[in-house]
């Protein structure tokens, strides 16, 4: 752009103020030599320059002073959705780690429910322990005196161990066997072997007739081959065979593990002896109806229990 | 920006537009009134002014505002008096320079008045003066030089007949 007499006031101030160069600056003083009207005026210009004068103020400032409030957060464009993409990720992560702690709760609860479940069955000792399919779980060597008040009857079914059936007496003096059980669990119902001849025990009491004696009995099934495995938590004095079959008999577990204790030699009676049996005590019992014992509590060892439950040698001393 | 922020453009820059507008029109009442409309005007729209722009955007609009007023009172053109001190180039102290300035200011052009009260008491740039004025660069640096050959004038006349 050449600079003439209609443009050159707007390349003055810059020329007065040292602010041209190049090409521009060249122009300008060209401009001049050919004007030196303008040149002089130029040269003669005084630059007066203004300064602010700090006395004046405004006061009012008060009446424009707005209240400050807790305000939003102001955010646009992609700020606003760095905000929000951070939100959602915070919350996705914050919910998966809900989740996992929510199944690893869930796991915890069951495994304490087992726990506790396995708890009542060893801290709460039984008076009545019923076993399915003739699985010997009992150990007198950690029978304890039953808890008084809770007389109660377990199941323990094969292979699982675990307590399948929790029955519990009113009185711990009565034992009524399956009187108002606590279910715990359903009960197993377990088919047990048929080879149990049931005619063989016509007069078998019943736990009725336990009931009578008033005291916690066992009903061990006829077919003890299959006793084959055997508990570690059973601490019970009184077990039961449970069995679909009729039981032949009905003793009483005692805690008492001194052979002294037996008042006949197992000689006399001729049983068999399998070590998977503890002492027994024999009360009022199928045994001693069939003339196997003499009147009396007796103390017997539990195979030869066991020997007398088998069905050859019961027939035969039948 | 936020209210905060408002307030705080309150406290920097409310002298600064007062004295802009006072040495525009020389009223002070009607140059307090146009200092509460451009505040009020930032106000309203202070959600969406930006905090570093403000100082930018209360000046347009005192500037705007300005102009209504002017065109409502002509008076603004009137010059009001006549400087009484005389001034020489280099034998005034530094009062009486700037009372004679102020004088020769008054008789300046309204637009005249405008970009170079901008220019030197804000130090806006001629593009930044543009920008509030609504004119073109070009046209703020004549308005400039124009002013300050006036006021050239304006003062070597005071020396002369002083």
């Amino acid at each position: 752009m050449s600079i003439n007499k209609i443009n050159y006031e707007q390349f003055a101030m810059d020329y007065l103020e040292g602010n041209l160069n190049g090409q521009q600056l060249r122009d300008m003083e060209q401009f001049l030599e050919r004007h030196p009207d303008i040149k002089k005026e130029l040269e003669e210009m005084e630059l007066f320059y203004l300064e602010a004068d700090e006395d004046i103020v405004f006061d009012q400032k008060e009446s424009l002073i707005k209240e400050t409030e807790p305000e939003a957060i102001i955010v646009s464009g992609y700020r606003k959705w760095w905000l929000m993409s951070s939100i959602a990720v915070f919350l996705i992560f914050a919910i998966t780690l809900f989740m996992l702690n929510m199944d690893v709760d869930k796991v915890h609860s069951s495994d304490e429910t087992m726990v506790e479940q396995k708890t009542i069955t060893s801290e709460k000792q039984q008076p009545s322990v019923t076993i399915d399919n003739n699985e010997a779980i009992t150990n007198n060597d950690e029978i304890n005196t039953p808890e008084e008040g809770s007389n109660r009857e377990i199941i323990i079914e094969k292979n699982q161990e675990k307590v399948v059936e929790i029955k519990e007496d009113v009185n711990n003096d009565n034992f009524i066997p399956n009187s108002n059980p606590i279910q715990k669990e359903q009960p197993v119902a377990r088919q047990a072997p048929q080879s149990v001849p049931t005619e063989i025990n016509p007069q078998t009491p019943t736990p009725e007739q336990s009931k009578k004696n008033e005291e916690p009995v066992i009903f061990a099934g006829t077919d003890t081959s299959s006793r084959t495995t055997e508990s570690e938590n059973n601490a019970n004095p009184k077990v039961k065979h449970k069995t679909e079959s009729t039981p032949i008999a009905s003793v009483e577990l005692e805690p008492i593990f001194s052979e002294t204790s037996i008042t006949k030699p197992m000689e006399d009676m001729q049983l068999e002896v399998d070590e998977q049996f503890e002492i027994v005590k024999v009360k009022e019992t199928r045994l001693q109806k069939l003339g196997l014992f003499p009147e009396g509590k007796r103390i017997i060892n539990r195979s030869t229990l066991k020997s007398v439950l088998i069905p050859e040698s019961f027939a035969s001393k039948d | 920006m936020t209210s905060e922020q408002y307030n705080i453009c309150v406290r920097q820059f409310a002298d600064r537009v007062f004295r802009f507008v006072i040495k525009n029109i020389r009223n002070e009442a009607d140059a307090r009134d146009i200092v509460q409309q451009s505040f009020e005007k930032l106000w309203v729209k202070h959600e969406t002014v930006e905090f570093e722009k403000a100082k930018s955007y209360l000046f347009t609009t005192a500037y705007h505002t300005l102009i209504d007023w002017t065109r409502k009172n002509s008076r603004m053109d009137v010059v009001e008096q006549t400087p009484e001190v005389v001034m020489g180039s280099n034998h005034y102290n530094r009062f009486e320079l700037k009372d004679s300035l102020n004088s020769a200011l008054q008789q300046l052009s309204n637009i005249q008045k405008e970009v170079i009260l901008l220019r030197d008491y804000e130090g806006y740039s001629y593009k930044e003066i543009a920008g509030i004025t609504g004119i073109s660069e070009s046209q703020v640096k004549v308005y400039i030089f124009r002013a300050r050959k006036n006021m050239h004038k304006i003062l070597t006349q005071m020396e002369k007949t002083g």
